[in-house]
């Protein structure tokens, strides 16, 4: 229990002493005015804080869980690594709020303002965030996996790198908002608007996106194996070196797509042009010249290869014993149906790895690659020697792995 | 207030401060977190080494991450790593997590080590 009463907290303040560290569980004390206040590492468990006044309140590694904190003005408080788990902050106000590293799992978010608010590797799974302002607020390596953010408005959020597993955002706003590298594996965010986002090397696989804006959005090196972009609009959305297998893209609107590594707008298609693009299902003429395609279901033996700087080359058949030679910056894209066996894979390019590479007698398999990636139904059993400068490694959870890694034989 | 948590109900944790050289066994029931440098052998439920912090040694973890410098046998249930990994490294997980930075650079920097990440994969058959 509590060792204080409402009373002994309204007397404290008024004498201007701090209430830190303090067992303040359960109490209620609702309304009361805290601005300013020191509450850094009390325990608020249960606390009843509806419409209290905590502007500029330091709450830093304060306890709050399951508190009532609905209506209350918490703007430019200091949260950070609170205990928030499972508390109730419905229509509160978290302007410019720090909560770096605040644990939020759970929590009933709905209506709350937290524009601005810094919420940098705060774990936010299974949050309620129904209609939440989130505008321009720092959510970069944050945890979302299963929160729910219908409606929500994240206009110029910083989402790099953040995690929104399963999560639901229908009707949500990411207009200009940045979610490179965001992992949104099973995102359900029909009728969202991506708008002037930034999506490169985001993770949509699974993504149920019908009906959602991508107008002028980056989703350059975006995997969106098996989303559902149904009557999606695309219009001038930036999309090299995408990658759309099994995708729904009925009744997309394709229009001036960029199709440049660099997004300069020097090669724009539209239409049955950007819809070959993005699924890599036609020939030479309507595929931007550097890009190659292996399908599915095709073998290539003892082949030798070699791709020219800049090229995309997906494979989703097997190779077998080939030796492939990357150019600078060429990217090798092993779908998931995809197989490098006994293959040798060499050069300054980068591989992405969704299938599986399997190294046999000629080792390594892969020499001087500028960066690997394994997605998370990767398999690589190989040797990597790294590109002299050091090669940029990404792994998912799940990719399974039987690896050794050298350092460049070859001068740095 | 279980054993796991302080009276205010925060998790326990194990700190080896900056400055702090450890050598030797170390076994902790709680988790630990390495901003110094520990060299030997480390058992804990999940260990954390902070971006100035460096553990080499023989370490059995639940988790394992690491912004800092790690070396020599690593075994968890899940990993995850950015910073340095040493020479002569094993890293033994059932999860390994390496992100890619946003700007395209290095998160982690391997040396010369093994990865054994997941169920062993078995080569497919030729067609």
């Amino acid at each position: 229990m509590a060792d204080l009463t409402r009373d002994d907290v309204v007397r404290l303040l008024a004498e201007g002493q701090g209430l830190a560290r303090r067992d303040l569980r359960g109490l209620d004390l609702s309304g009361l005015m805290l601005e300013e206040a020191d509450l850094s590492r009390s325990d608020l468990t249960g606390t009843n804080l509806a419409g209290a006044k905590l502007r500029g309140a330091s709450l830093r590694n304060a306890s709050l869980r399951e508190a009532y904190l609905v209506g209350a003005d918490l703007s430019d408080a200091n949260l950070d690594k609170a205990e928030l788990d499972s508390a109730n902050l419905e229509r509160a106000t978290l302007v410019g709020a720090n909560l770096t590293r605040a644990n939020l799992e759970g929590a009933k978010l709905a209506h709350a303002n937290l524009e601005s608010a810094r919420l940098t590797n705060a774990e936010l799974d299974s949050a309620e965030l129904t209609q939440a302002q989130l505008s321009g607020a720092q959510l970069s390596h944050a945890s979302l996996n299963e929160a729910y953010l219908g409606g929500a408005r994240l206009a110029g959020a910083d989402l790099r790198g953040a995690s929104l597993q399963g999560a639901q955002a229908e009707e949500a706003s990411f207009q200009g908002a940045t979610l490179d590298g965001a992992d949104l594996t099973g995102l359900l965010a029909r009728r969202a608007d991506f708008s002037g986002a930034s999506l490169q090397q985001t993770n949509l696989t699974g993504a149920l996106l019908e009906g959602g804006r991508f107008v002028g959005a980056d989703l350059r090196r975006a995997v969106l194996v098996e989303a559902n972009l149904r009557a999606a609009v695309l219009r001038g959305a930036k999309i090299h070196a995408l990658v759309a297998t099994s995708a729904v893209l009925v009744d997309v609107e394709l229009e001036a797509l960029d199709t440049t590594a660099s997004a300069d707008g020097g090669r724009l298609v539209s239409g049955a042009d950007a819809l070959a693009a993005l699924t890599g299902r036609v020939g030479a003429q309507v595929l931007p010249p550097n890009q190659r395609y292996f399908g599915r279901g095709d073998v290539l033996r003892n082949a030798s290869l070699e791709f020219s700087e800049g090229s995309v080359v997906v494979v989703e058949s097997h190779f077998e014993h080939c030796t492939i030679q990357l150019g600078l910056g060429t990217e090798l894209v092993v779908g998931e149906p995809g197989l490098l066996l006994g293959c040798q894979v060499s050069g300054p390019g980068r591989l992405t790895v969704h299938g599986q590479l399997f190294e046999d007698s000629s080792s390594p398999a892969v020499r001087g690659a500028r960066s690997l990636v394994v997605s998370q139904k990767g398999i690589v059993r190989a040797t990597i020697e790294q590109h002299p400068k050091g090669t940029i490694f990404a792994i998912e959870p799940g990719a399974r792995l039987s690896v050794r890694i050298t350092k460049s034989t070859a001068e740095a | 207030m279980d054993n796991k948590t302080t009276e205010m109900g925060t998790p326990k944790l194990s700190i080896i401060e900056e400055g702090t050289e450890l050598r030797g066994a170390l076994s902790s029931g709680f988790p630990l977190l390495v901003r110094g440098a520990v060299h030997g052998e480390v058992t804990c439920p999940a260990l954390s080494v902070a971006p100035q912090g460096s553990v080499s040694g023989q370490v059995r973890a639940g988790l394992i991450e690491s912004t800092g410098i790690v070396a020599g046998e690593l075994e968890a249930e899940v990993v995850r790593l950015s910073g340095k990994v040493g020479d002569d490294t094993v890293v033994r997980a059932r999860s390994l997590e390496v992100r890619l930075a946003s700007d395209d650079t290095m998160v982690v920097r391997f040396g010369e080590a093994r990865l054994e990440v997941g169920e062993a994969p078995a080569a497919p058959e030729k067609r």
